[in-house]
């Protein structure tokens, strides 16, 4: 399997995701709304040496894509780590029309992309029964479009979405999506969990490896589900050549210092780190304390 | 099944002790899904077929609010333990017979009033049993949340008061069963305002003046058409004769006016985010309570004992409330 990224540079403090503070990511939606405000810290990150980006596939993501296009000479050898979907769009729509006719809508609401127009006349309902992994792929296909001519390495499955799914135990989905991913692509499937040990003891169990598993890894515990012990099992006894994992919210929210973080994350056997921040000073002291194996 | 149902089934399915056995849902394409990628799970179109199936000894019921009360009974009558969703009922009666039901019967029975299992609220809880605060005077309960903020009518079940639908039922009840949860059993309503933004059939806003056990007062104010909260929010000030407790789903704010050593906290205001409280879950999905409801329910099925959770008892506390809540503000 292709060697991810040691470093890659997370979106979370540009759309209003603060796990501590409604008010701070208020502040920082707000500070955000303003694209060159995104790139300026983007360009900070690049300054401290990143060369990688994980951004999820929301409703700024593609005007953020547009832009990255528009200006390759200067961001040209930048590594790609989408994220998708983008689970609050579904989760409004499906409030409003019900799950079926929410997924219809998206996938046939201003896509007239090959296959999706062949399939309008037959109705996603009846689509979702035949063949649901169709359905998946066309999903993916259309979540994946924004980030069209841009060098990605993988792509990852959010959590909110693998998770509920990882709990129902069915493994042509997993299989699927992985193999969808690598053929159609040619990069990395990926998995975005709060439950690693479970998602992992599962992908092993269903015989589906070469995937890079992201989930938070930190030294408080937080978001490690079942326990922090369970996923320091499972990272000491991984084989990184089936599975290569990244560790998010490393800094768990600000509830330990920095320096603490970084030094537990240097001690596992991890292959990645993403990370967020929005002032150059902290971007860099990050990058400079990231010291993997 | 319903959008909770997908939710849940993900989350239980995981539990080593339960076995997932059978389906209800009214969706062909739901069914057809099940059929497919489920084989070991038995489908039905109709719930009462389900339950008269002999292939479960409880039941997750998320059904539209209306359905629960004739649900519940059912599966009570055939001796089912269940964990039926929130609102519980649509009437205060109905709740009742159901909670006396299930007790007679010895079966478990838990509502989905899932803040009980909030780690912030319980920490709340902790402190005001130990009577870090003192006497509880006053309450500020706020409930906040954008969920409707455009004139665009409501369908289905929920645009009807009748059917459980409205801020009060849909919101309200959380924080009225949170303050069950923290306080007991409500004792008088004062006085109450439904009030309308958007919504034609349905309040947007509800206010409530409440008074519980030893003269401590609560004011409600649910409001589902708060369009500046991204996310719904959920905020409860406890104004004691020793101190103040401010918590949200972030996290809490203790005031002191003298240090309390017994537990630690110092005078004056000490912070404490969320993420700084221990909040472990066997699996997540949706946040660690809603797992914890879910596995607090199994387990007491499993141990056959009662629930750690909102039973149907506590529930029509929070439901005679409701109509209380209800009634007064129609009888000005």
């Amino acid at each position: 399997m292709e060697r991810i990224d040691k470093i890659v540079f997370g979106d979370n403090q540009f759309f209003g995701i603060n796990h501590r503070s409604q008010e701070k990511a208020e502040e920082m939606l707000k500070r955000f709304g303003n694209i060159d405000n995104i790139f300026e810290v983007y360009d900070n990150a690049f300054d401290c040496g990143v060369k990688a980006v994980m951004l999820n596939s929301n409703e700024h993501a593609v005007a953020i894509c547009d832009r990255f296009r528009a200006n390759k000479s200067k961001y040209g050898d930048l590594t790609w780590y989408p994220s998708i979907p983008y689970p609050h769009k579904y989760a409004n729509m499906v409030n409003e029309l019900g799950i079926f006719p929410a997924v219809s809508e998206v996938l046939f609401k201003g896509n007239s992309a090959g296959g999706v127009l062949g399939m309008i006349g037959k109705g996603a309902s009846a689509l979702f029964t035949k063949d649901a992994m169709k359905m998946m792929e066309m999903l993916i296909d259309v979540e994946y479009k924004m980030f069209h001519d841009l060098d990605v390495k993988v792509l990852f499955l959010q959590n909110v979405v693998a998770d509920l799914v990882l709990g129902y135990d069915i493994k042509e989905v997993f299989e699927h999506y992985c193999e969808y991913v690598r053929k159609k692509y040619h990069i990395l499937p990926g998995i975005i969990t709060l439950n690693m040990p479970y998602l992992k003891n599962k992908l092993e169990q269903w015989g589906i490896d070469e995937v890079v598993i992201c989930s938070s890894i930190n030294a408080a515990g937080f978001n490690m589900y079942p326990s922090k012990e369970e996923y320091e099992r499972v990272i000491a006894e991984n084989d990184p050549s089936k599975y290569q994992l990244m560790a998010m919210n490393v800094l768990a929210s600000g509830s330990i210092s920095p320096e603490q973080s970084f030094d537990y994350i240097n001690k596992q056997n991890i292959q990645s780190v993403v990370f967020g921040a929005s002032s150059k000073g902290h971007i860099k002291s990050s990058v400079d304390m990231i010291d993997l194996k | 099944m319903g959008r909770m149902g997908l939710t849940h089934y993900s989350i239980i399915n995981t539990h080593p002790a339960v076995e997932m056995t059978a389906i209800a849902d009214t969706s062909s394409t739901m069914l057809n899904m099940i059929k497919k990628y489920l084989p070991n799970v038995k489908m039905f179109e109709d719930y009462k077929d389900l339950l008269r199936s002999g292939l479960v000894d409880a039941v997750i019921i998320c059904t539209p609010s209306i359905l629960h009360y004739e649900a519940c009974k059912l599966a009570g009558e055939l001796g089912i333990s269940v964990f039926c969703e929130k609102p519980f009922t649509t009437s205060t009666q109905q709740s009742v017979e159901l909670a006396d039901m299930f007790e007679q019967k010895g079966l478990v029975n838990q509502v989905g009033y899932v803040y009980r299992f909030d780690v912030v609220f319980n920490k709340v809880k902790e402190y005001l049993d130990a009577g870090l605060i003192g006497k509880v005077v006053h309450v500020n309960a706020d409930s906040l949340s954008a969920t409707v903020s455009s004139a665009k009518p409501a369908k289905g079940w929920r645009a009807k008061r009748e059917n459980g639908g409205g801020c009060t039922y849909e919101m309200g009840s959380h924080v009225f069963d949170l303050m069950d949860y923290l306080l007991g059993k409500p004792q008088k309503v004062y006085g109450s305002l439904l009030n309308n933004v958007y919504s034609e059939s349905v309040e947007d806003i509800c206010s409530a003046e409440v008074q519980y056990a030893g003269g401590t007062t609560c004011s409600f104010h649910i409001n589902w058409s708060d369009y500046t909260y991204r996310k719904p929010m959920l905020k409860l000030d406890f104004h004691g004769t020793k101190g103040k407790i401010q918590a949200d789903l972030y996290g809490l704010k203790v005031y002191l006016r003298e240090a309390n050593q017994s537990i630690g906290l110092p005078e004056g205001w000490t912070t404490t985010p969320m993420n700084m409280l221990p909040d472990p879950a066997p699996f997540y999905v949706r946040g660690t309570s809603f797992t914890n409801q879910l596995y607090a329910f199994a387990d007491a099925v499993l141990e056959g004992r009662k629930t750690t959770g909102c039973t149907f008892r506590a529930a029509s506390e929070t439901q005679e409330l409701i109509h209380t809540i209800f009634s007064n503000n129609e009888n000005k």
